[in-house]
C-alpha cells in the first residue's frame, strides 16, 4: 500500500540525512580537555629534552613524598625500636604485626613506592622521542638516574613486602612485581632472587653512566653507596666492604661532626643522597619531612604517635644521660606511665639523608669483621662514631676487640645512629637470614606478620598475597 | 378578474414568505463553565442536523432557523462532559437555553507529557508515571524531588539527610550503574539540566543538590519515564529513567492570583545517645584496667588531665542540635486571554534544619508565557531566576553533629575559663574556645560558611503550523548556574590548639564555579489522519546540547584586614593577586581555571499509529554523538518499539458492568547512560612548576581510553492497566526486564603499575521486577470521600559479569560493600559475628569454613546483606469530609540491610571516640551474656588489626521501615467576598511529616542518603550510614488564598 511505501521512503530519507548531518558535525564533538593550566594532551606532552627531564624530576618528586618518613616509618614499626603507637590505627596494625589488605598507610606507601619506577620507566621509554641536538641534556645520564630510582624503589619494596634475601637457599621465595615498563598490565609475583638481579642490573648501569656531578639528584656515589647497601643486605660482605671503602675514600662526602643529620638549610656533609626541601621563588619552603615530623614531634612534653620502647631508650642512655646523642632522647611521664620520645625532628624544616657516610662506615666495619680483614680500620670506624655520640673516648672499643665484638658494636651503633629510618628492621632481617637466631619483641624475625601485606588490588591469579595470620 | 388573481397570488406569496420567516426559530443562550464564568468555544449543535454554533468570548451562542418541535441540543468542549438537553422549539419566537458545563475529571488527566511532546494517556504505550503539583507542594520539603517519594511505583526516592539543602537519591527501577552516575535524566521544560551532584565534591560532608533551586510551587507536573519505550527518545541518556518537570503555564481567562504561606519547625527524627563525661571516663578506665595497666588511664585524649576531665561534662549533641524554623511565602499570578497566557510567581522559602546554624533559603522568580501570534504561529518563553543560599555547617566525618557522635568527648570543655600563658605570651583568654581536641561548637562559631547558588533555567520556543496538522517547532533552552562557596575561618580556628600567640590570621576562602548549559532542538510533527479509523503522527527532530563548566581556582586571603567572608566584605576581593610569601593580599591556588566541556549532537524520530482509538503503536529512534564518547565509539543508535491495546473497547468487554477500562501495553527498546566523566578518552599529562628542588615536573596523570562509551540498557516492559466500576478503582500491573551492558567500571589496576585507576565499559547488570499500583475511591458520599492510592515495586538486581577483572579491582565505595558477581549492586561483604564468648568476653567470628574464631580476617568475609531494597512503595489515603480534608502519606522499604559503619567505633574498640549507651551491655566477668565484648583499648583484643576493620555483621541491621511521611488536615473555604473583593477560595492546612516510623533498625534513622565520595559510592553505598545526620521531622501550618 502506498502509505507503507511512503513511510519506508521517509524513514530512509530521515536516516540518511541524519547520518550526513551527524558525520559532518563530528568535529564539534572533539572536546579536548583544556591545555592551559596544568594539563597537556599526551600527543603534545613530550616534545623537547626538557619535557623528558621534567618526567625524571617527577620521579624524584615521588621519592620526596615517600621518603619523607612515610616509607621509613612502616618498616621501623616492625622493629624493636618503637613502642605501641599512640592513636594511629594503621601504624598500630603494623606494630601488632597484623597488616591487612585494607591498611591505608601501607597501601598508599606501596603505591607511592611504585610510582617511582613508573615515572622512571616513562623516562626511559620516551628518551628516543626527542631530539637532543643543541641541548645540554644527556639521555644516557637521564637513563642512569631513572634506573637508579627504579633500583632504590624496588629495593625498599622487596625488603618491606617480602621475606629477606637469603631466607631460602636459592632465593626463589616470593618477592614482588618487577616493573620495567609503564604499561598497565598484570605482573606476576617475581622471586626475591629475580628482584635483586634486576636491582643490581639497574645499579650497574647507573654506576657506569651517572657522569654529572650534581646536588640533590643522583650521582655515581649514590649508585655506589646504594650498591654497598644492597650487597650488605645480600650478605656479600667482600663486595660490600670494597664499595663502602670506595665511597669513604674517594667521594667528596665526609662524616658529619653533628649527631643530628636532619639539618636545614644546609644538607649534612655526609649525605650522599637525600630528600631536599627547597626554597621556592616566592620564598616559601617545599617542606618534605611530614612523615617524620608529624609522627615524632608533638610539642614539649607531649606523647607522640611514634615513641620508643623502654629497651631502646635504655640502650641510648646506657653510657649515661649526657653526651650529644643520648641527649636526643627524653622521657615523658603521664599519670603513672612513661613514654620515650626524641627531639631529632623538632626543627620545622630539615632535609632527609637516605645514604650516608655513617652507614658506609658501619658497613665497612661490619663487613671487614665478617670477612676477617682490616679489623683496626673497622674498630676506628666504630670509635669515630662513638666519640661523636658521647663526646669522649671513654666508651670506645678497646684495641683488642675481636671480630665478634666489632660486629656486635657495629650492629648496636647502627641501631642507635638510625632510630627512625628503618635501618634496624633491615638489620634484623639480614642477621636472621644468615642463620643467627633473631627474636624481635617476642616473635621470630620472619614470622608472617613481620612483612607488610599487599593492598587488596595487587592480588591476581598470578600474584598471591602474603600469608596472613600475624605472628 | 385578472387583477384579483394577481393580488391573491402576491398576498399568498407574501403570506408564505412571512410565515416562513415567522417559522424560522432561534435558539440562543449562554454557556458557563463550572465556576460560572462564560465559556467561549463551546460547540452547541442540534442533534441530527448540521446546525450549530460555537460560543463567543461572552459564552453566547445563537442557532438560527432551528427546526420546530422537540430537539436535542448537544453542548461539547474538550475536557468537559458532553451535555445533552432536550428542548421544545416553539413555532414562534426564540428560545433561550443556558447551560453550565461540568469538568470531565477523567479526561482532564488524560494528557501526559512525553519526550518532545504531549500525548493522551489512553494512547501512551510506554511506562510513564505522573505526579501532580499538589502532591509536590503538600510536603514541606526543601527540594521538590523529596515529594516524589512513595508516589510512583518503581521510583525509589531516599531523602537527603537532615542537612538543609541535601540531595535525595532517586533511582528508577533499581540500580543499573556502578561507576557511572545512576541518576535519571532530569529535563525541565525541555532542557536536560545540569545535574552534577559532585560539583563541589564532598566538602563538609555534603554533596551538591542540583534540584534545590527549583521552586516546587512552580511545577505543574512531573512525569517519570521508566521504560525504553518512553525514554528511547532520549537515546544515550535514558537508561536510568527520565524525569520530565513541567512548570505551570497560564490558563483560563483574566487574572487569577494565589498566595501561599507556610510556617513550621523541625526536629530530628532521633537523637543519638552518647555517653556523658563520668560514663566515658568510667568505661575508658575499665578498658585501661582490663588491659593490665595500673593507675589512671593515661594519656587521656587531647592530653586532658583527669582533674580537668572530672570537672567537665559537655553534651555535644545538645550543642549541635536545636529546633529548626521554617517559613515560606509564594505568590503566583495567572493571566489568560485568547491570545496570551501568562504565569508568574515569586517565592521565598527559608528552611532551617534542626542542626544549629544550618539553613537553606531559596528566593525564586518565574514568568512563563505563551502568545498566539496568529492561528498558525505561537511563541512561548519561560524565564526563571532563583537563588539558593545554604548556610553550611560541617556534618558527618567533617564535624558538627558527626563530631558529637564521635571524636568530641564529653571531657572536652567548650571554653577556656582562665588565662593561659607560655612565658610572657598569652595563649588563651577566658571565653576563648578550647581546641585541644574536637570542639564542634568552636568549629561552627569560628567559621562562617555559605554556599550561594544562582540558577536561571530558561527557554524560548516557536511553533509554526504552516498547514493543518503540520507543526514545526524550534526550541532554545539555557540553564545557567553559578555557585560561590565562601568560607571564613577565624584565626583561632586556624591556629593550632586555638592559641592566640601563633601566626595564622583570619582567612577568607572562596571556591567558585559557573556552568552554562545550552540546548537547542527543532522538531517537525505531522498528524496524518488516513481516514476515520487510522491515524499516524510522525515526528522528526535534531538536538544539540553543550555544557561548559568553569572551575575557578580557590582564592583566599589571610590577614588582619580579613574581618569576614568575601560575600560580606567584597572589598577584600579588590586588587590583583599576590604571589610572594608574607605579602598581604588576595591569592589564588593556580593561574588558570579548570574547564569541563561536553556536548551532544542528536537526531531522532518517532511514529505513532492509532486505529479505532483502541489500537496504538509507536516506534522511535535516536542517534546520539557525544564528546564524552571515545573516538572509536562516537555515535550510538537507540531504537524502541511499543504497542497498546485498549481491550475495553472490544466487543467482548464493551458494556461490561465491572470492567470500565482495560489496556494492555508492551514495549521494547535500547537506551543508554552517558553520565560518564568528560575527557577520559584522551588521557592527559600534568605539568607543574617548581615542584621539586625548584624544578618543574611532568607526569602521565590519566591514561587514555579511546574506546570509552555509554552504557547500554535493553528494556522490555509489559503492563496491564484496568479500571473497575466506572474507573472508580484503577490498577496498573507491570513487568520489566532491563539488561545493562558495557557497564562503566572504574577499575583499579595492580598498584605496582603506579596508576590508581582507569575506566572501562565492561560489566553487565540485570534489573527485573514487578510494579503494582492501585487507586481506589473507597467511599464517595455526599459529604465524605475516601480515596486510597497504593503502589509497590519489587526489584531483582544482579551483577551478571564484570569481565575478566577481579571483584576487588572495582574501586569506589567503602570497604563495607563491594561488587560481587551474582549478587546485587552494593552487597555487604562482611565477616559473620556470632556473639560474645561468655567465658572470655571476646568477640566470636565465623571463618570461611564455618568454624568459630576470635580473629577477624578479611579472607573470611562473605556476602551477607544488600543495600538495595527488594520492594519499595507508598500509600496515600485522602479523606474529604465536607470542607475538611485529611491526607496520610506513608512510604515503606522492605528487604534491604543497613550497615552502621560508625557504630564499629562507637560500640567497638575503646578509642578516642565517644561511645553509645548501648555499650553498657558489655562483658565484665565470666558467665556474662553480653551484647558487646570485654572493653579494651587494644584492637587486638577484639581480634582486629584496626578498630575500623571491624567489618562484621554485628553492625548490619534490618533496614525495613514504614514511615508516615505526611499527615495533613486541611480546612477548605469556598469562594467568598470581603467588601468588594472577590476571593476564589482559601485553605488552612496543619501538617506533620516524618513524625512516625516503624522499623527494627536500632540506629538513628533507617532512611539514609549520606554524603558520597563519587558516583560509584552513590551507587554502591546507600544504606551505609557513617555519622549521617538523621532525617528531620517537621510540623507546619500553611495558608492558601486564591483571588
Amino acid at each position: 500500500m502506498t502509505f507503507q511505501k511512503s513511510i519506508t521512503n521517509l524513514t530512509y530519507l530521515g536516516a540518511v540525512s541524519l547520518l550526513l548531518l551527524l558525520s559532518s558535525c563530528k568535529d564539534l564533538l572533539e572536546q579536548k580537555p583544556p591545555e592551559d593550566g596544568n594539563n597537556v594532551l599526551p600527543e603534545n606532552a613530550i616534545e623537547t629534552p626538557e619535557d623528558v627531564q621534567q618526567i625524571l624530576v617527577s620521579a624524584y618528586d615521588v621519592l620526596g613524598n615517600t621518603y619523607n618518613g612515610n616509607a621509613q616509618n612502616l618498616v621501623n614499626l616492625l622493629s624493636d625500636n618503637i613502642n605501641r603507637p599512640f592513636q594511629q590505627d594503621d601504624y598500630t596494625s603494623v606494630w601488632l604485626r597484623n597488616t591487612s589488605i585494607f591498611n591505608g598507610n601501607v597501601g598508599s606507601v606501596f603505591a607511592d613506592l611504585y610510582r617511582g619506577p613508573l615515572r622512571a620507566n616513562t623516562v626511559i621509554e620516551n628518551l628516543d622521542r626527542v631530539d637532543y641536538a643543541g641541548s645540554d641534556i644527556n639521555p644516557t645520564q637521564m637513563e642512569a638516574e631513572a634506573r637508579f630510582i627504579r633500583a632504590l624503589c624496588h629495593f625498599d619494596i622487596v625488603r618491606g613486602w617480602a621475606q629477606p634475601y637469603g631466607w631460602t637457599p636459592n632465593n626463589d621465595h616470593p618477592g614482588v612485581a618487577i616493573r620495567t615498563s609503564s604499561a598497565i598490565e598484570n605482573q606476576a609475583r617475581a622471586t626475591v632472587g629475580d628482584v635483586y638481579d634486576q636491582i643490581l642490573s639497574d645499579i650497574a648501569f647507573a654506576k657506569e653512566n651517572l657522569t654529572t656531578p650534581q646536588a640533590v639528584y643522583a650521582t655515581e656515589w649514590a649508585a655506589i653507596a646504594l650498591e654497598a647497601e644492597v650487597r650488605f643486605q645480600m650478605h656479600e660482605y667482600d663486595l660490600a666492604y670494597a664499595l663502602a671503602d670506595q665511597v669513604i675514600n674517594e667521594s667528596p662526602f665526609n662524616m658529619d661532626s653533628t649527631v643530628n643529620r636532619y639539618q636545614y638549610p644546609q644538607v649534612s656533609p655526609e649525605a650522599i643522597f637525600y630528600i631536599f626541601s627547597a626554597t621556592r621563588s616566592d620564598q616559601t619552603i617545599d617542606s618534605r619531612n611530614g612523615g617524620f615530623r608529624g609522627n615524632y614531634f608533638s610539642g614539649p612534653d607531649q606523647v607522640t604517635t611514634l615513641n620508643f620502647t623502654e629497651e631502646y631508650y635504655n640502650k641510648q642512655k646506657v653510657n649515661g644521660d649526657l653526651g650529644p646523642r643520648p641527649l636526643l632522647y627524653q622521657s615523658v611521664s603521664l599519670e603513672e606511665s612513661e613514654f620515650y620520645v626524641t627531639n631529632l625532628f623538632e626543627a620545622e624544616f630539615f632535609h632527609i639523608p637516605i645514604l650516608t657516610i655513617t652507614q658506609m662506615k658501619l658497613i665497612r666495619a661490619e663487613s671487614a669483621a665478617e670477612i676477617g680483614l682490616n679489623l683496626t680500620q673497622a674498630r676506628d670506624d666504630i670509635n669515630d662514631i662513638r666519640e661523636r655520640a658521647y663526646g669522649n673516648e671513654f666508651f670506645n672499643l678497646i684495641l683488642s676487640a675481636s671480630a665478634d665484638d666489632i660486629i656486635e658494636a657495629a650492629r648496636l651503633e647502627r641501631q642507635l645512629e638510625f632510630p627512625a629510618n628503618g635501618q634496624r628492621y633491615h638489620d634484623l632481617k639480614r642477621i636472621g637470614s644468615q642463620g643467627e637466631e633473631v627474636i624481635v619483641r617476642g616473635v621470630p624475625y620472619d614470622c608472617n606478620g613481620m612483612i607488610l601485606q599487599f593492598p587488596a588490588t595487587e592480588q591476581t591469579n598470578l600474584f598471591p598475597l602474603n600469608p596472613g595470620g600475624g605472628c | 378578474m385578472k387583477m384579483q388573481m394577481t393580488r391573491l397570488l402576491w398576498s399568498l406569496t407574501f403570506f408564505l414568505i412571512t410565515s416562513v420567516a415567522l417559522q424560522a426559530q432561534n435558539i440562543t443562550g449562554v454557556v458557563n463553565d463550572e465556576n460560572g464564568i462564560p465559556m467561549p468555544g463551546v460547540t452547541v449543535r442540534i442533534d441530527g442536523t448540521t446546525q450549530g454554533d460555537a460560543t463567543d468570548l461572552d459564552g453566547k451562542y445563537e442557532i438560527k432557523n432551528a427546526p420546530v418541535g422537540e430537539q436535542v441540543l448537544i453542548f461539547s468542549f474538550i475536557g468537559y462532559t458532553e451535555a445533552k438537553e432536550t428542548i421544545n422549539v416553539p413555532p414562534t419566537g426564540s428560545i433561550s437555553v443556558n447551560r453550565d458545563m461540568t469538568v470531565d475529571s477523567k479526561s482532564l488527566e488524560e494528557f501526559v507529557v512525553v519526550g518532545y511532546g504531549v500525548q493522551r494517556k489512553r494512547e501512551v504505550t510506554g511506562s510513564i508515571e505522573k505526579v501532580g503539583s499538589k502532591e509536590l507542594t503538600d510536603i514541606p520539603t526543601p527540594s521538590f524531588e523529596a515529594g516524589l517519594q512513595g508516589k510512583a511505583a518503581g521510583v525509589q526516592v531516599t531523602q537527603g539527610s537532615g542537612l538543609a539543602g541535601s540531595a535525595s537519591v532517586i533511582r528508577v527501577r533499581g540500580v543499573a550503574s556502578i561507576s557511572a552516575a545512576g541518576d535519571p535524566l532530569y529535563v525541565v521544560d525541555g532542557i536536560p539540566i545540569t545535574q552534577d551532584y559532585f560539583l563541589n565534591g564532598n566538602r563538609g560532608g555534603m554533596n551538591n543538590n542540583p534540584l534545590a533551586t527549583i521552586n516546587p510551587n512552580d511545577i505543574e507536573s512531573v512525569e517519570i519515564l521508566k521504560d525504553a519505550a518512553a525514554t528511547g527518545i532520549y537515546g544515550s541518556r535514558g537508561a536510568n529513567g527520565v524525569i520530565l518537570i513541567t512548570t505551570k503555564s497560564g490558563s483560563g481567562t483574566g487574572w487569577d492570583f494565589s498566595l501561599n504561606t507556610r510556617h513550621g519547625f523541625s526536629l530530628p527524627t532521633a537523637r543519638p545517645n552518647m555517653l556523658n563525661s563520668a560514663q566515658w571516663l568510667q568505661l575508658n578506665q575499665e578498658a585501661w584496667e582490663n588491659d593490665g595497666n595500673v593507675g589512671l588511664a593515661a594519656p587521656l585524649p587531647a592530653n586532658v588531665t583527669w582533674e580537668q576531665a572530672r570537672q567537665t561534662d559537655t553534651d555535644w549533641v545538645d550543642e549541635t542540635i536545636g529546633v529548626g524554623f521554617k517559613q515560606s511565602y509564594n505568590f503566583s499570578a495567572n493571566y489568560g486571554t485568547k491570545k496570551l497566557k501568562l504565569f508568574s510567581s515569586l517565592g521565598y522559602d527559608d528552611n532551617g534544619s534542626y542542626l544549629i546554624g544550618n539553613s537553606y533559603e531559596r528566593s525564586s522568580f518565574r514568568t512563563n508565557g505563551t502568545y498566539k501570534i496568529s492561528d498558525k504561529l505561537e511563541v512561548s518563553a519561560n524565564i526563571s531566576l532563583s537563588q539558593g543560599i545554604n548556610n553550611r555547617v560541617d556534618a558527618a566525618w567533617s564535624g558538627g553533629l558527626g563530631a558529637a557522635m564521635s571524636e568530641a568527648l564529653p571531657i572536652f570543655p567548650i571554653f577556656h575559663t582562665d588565662t593561659v600563658r607560655n612565658g610572657s605570651e598569652i595563649l588563651h583568654l577566658p571565653g576563648d574556645y578550647w581546641r585541644y581536641g574536637s570542639n564542634p561548637t568552636a568549629q561552627r562559631e569560628l567559621q562562617d560558611w555559605r554556599t550561594r547558588e544562582f540558577r536561571s533555567i530558561n527557554n524560548v520556543s516557536i511553533q509554526y503550523r504552516p498547514i493543518k496538522n503540520l507543526f514545526v517547532k524550534a526550541y532554545v533552552g539555557y540553564d545557567f548556574m553559578n555557585v560561590d562557596d565562601d568560607k571564613f575561618s577565624d584565626r583561632l580556628l586556624l591556629n593550632q590548639n586555638g592559641q592566640r600567640n601563633l601566626f595564622r590570621q583570619n582567612l577568607a576562602e572562596r571556591w567558585e564555579n559557573t556552568t552554562n548549559n545550552w540546548n537547542t532542538n527543532g522538531t517537525v510533527s505531522y498528524i496524518h489522519d488516513l481516514d476515520d479509523r487510522n491515524s499516524f503522527t510522525y515526528m522528526a527532530g535534531f538536538e544539540y546540547q553543550e555544557s561548559r563548566t568553569i572551575f575557578k581556582p580557590r582564592i583566599s586571603r589571610e590577614g588582619e584586614e580579613v574581618e569576614g567572608p568575601f560575600y560580606e566584605n567584597s572589598d577584600l576581593l579588590d586588587g590583583g593577586f599576590v604571589d610572594e610569601e608574607g605579602e598581604a593580599g588576595l591569592r589564588r591556588d593556580a593561574e588558570n581555571d579548570d574547564r569541563q566541556i561536553y556536548n551532544f549532537i542528536s537526531g531522532f524520530g518517532r511514529i505513532n499509529y492509532a486505529r479505532d482509538n483502541k489500537y496504538f503503536a509507536q516506534a522511535s529512534f535516536r542517534a546520539d554523538g557525544s564528546s564524552r564518547f571515545g573516538e572509536n565509539n562516537r555515535f550510538g543508535f537507540f531504537p524502541s518499539a511499543s504497542a497498546g491495546w485498549v481491550m475495553s473497547e472490544e466487543n467482548f468487554l464493551k458494556g461490561n458492568e465491572s470492567i470500565s477500562f482495560m489496556k494492555l501495553r508492551a514495549g521494547w527498546g535500547i537506551t543508554g547512560n552517558a553520565n560518564i566523566p568528560n575527557y577520559q578518552q584522551y588521557g592527559f599529562y600534568t605539568r607543574l612548576n617548581e615542584v621539586y628542588n625548584g624544578d618543574d615536573i611532568l607526569f602521565l596523570a590519566v591514561p587514555p581510553n579511546p574506546d570509552m562509551q555509554w552504557e547500554t540498557a535493553q528494556v522490555i516492559d509489559i503492563a496491564l492497566e484496568t479500571g473497575f466500576f466506572d474507573d472508580r478503582i484503577t490498577t496498573t500491573l507491570s513487568f520489566y526486564n532491563k539488561t545493562t551492558t558495557d557497564v562503566l567500571l572504574n577499575l583499579t589496576p595492580q598498584p605496582s603499575t603506579g596508576f590508581t585507576g582507569f575506566w572501562d565499559n565492561v560489566g553487565e547488570i540485570v534489573n527485573r521486577g514487578i510494579e503494582f499500583e492501585v487507586s481506589s475511591v473507597n467511599m464517595d458520599r455526599e459529604n465524605f470521600t475516601w480515596r486510597t492510592d497504593f503502589n509497590i515495586a519489587y526489584n531483582y538486581n544482579e551483577i551478571v559479569s564484570i569481565g575478566n577483572y577481579s571483584e576487588d579491582a572495582i574501586s569506589g565505595g567503602t570497604n563495607d560493600t563491594r561488587v560481587v558477581v551474582g549478587k546485587p549492586v552494593g552487597t555487604n561483604f562482611l565477616v559473620p559475628f556470632l556473639g560474645v564468648d561468655p567465658v572470655t568476653g571476646r568477640n566470636i567470628y565465623q571463618d570461611i569454613n564455618g568454624n568459630q574464631t576470635n580473629v577477624w580476617d578479611p579472607a573470611d568475609r562473605r556476602a551477607v546483606g544488600r543495600v538495595l531494597p527488594l520492594a519499595v512503595g507508598g500509600m496515600t489515603n485522602t479523606f474529604d469530609i465536607g470542607r475538611w480534608s485529611v491526607g496520610v502519606v506513608m512510604v515503606f522499604s522492605l528487604g534491604s540491610d543497613i550497615y552502621d559503619s560508625s557504630s564499629k567505633r562507637q560500640n567497638g574498640v575503646v578509642t578516642n571516640w565517644n561511645m553509645r549507651t548501648e555499650v553498657f551491655d558489655r562483658w565484665r566477668q565470666e558467665g556474662d551474656e553480653a551484647e558487646y565484648a570485654r572493653l579494651s583499648q587494644r584492637t587486638e583484643n577484639y581480634g582486629l588489626d584496626n578498630p575500623f576493620n571491624n567489618n562484621t555483621t554485628q553492625w548490619l541491621d534490618d533496614g525495613d521501615y514504614l514511615r508516615v511521611r505526611r499527615l495533613s488536615v486541611t480546612y477548605n473555604i469556598p469562594a467568598f467576598n470581603v467588601g468588594t473583593a472577590d476571593f476564589g477560595g482559601a485553605s488552612i492546612t496543619a501538617s506533620a511529616s516524618n513524625f512516625l516510623t516503624f522499623t527494627n533498625f536500632d540506629g538513628l534513622d533507617p532512611e539514609i542518603a549520606r554524603d558520597f565520595e563519587n558516583a560509584t559510592d552513590m551507587n554502591m553505598s546507600p544504606n551505609i550510614t557513617y555519622l549521617t545526620p538523621p532525617q528531620e521531622m517537621s510540623f507546619n501550618l500553611a495558608f492558601n488564598l486564591r483571588f
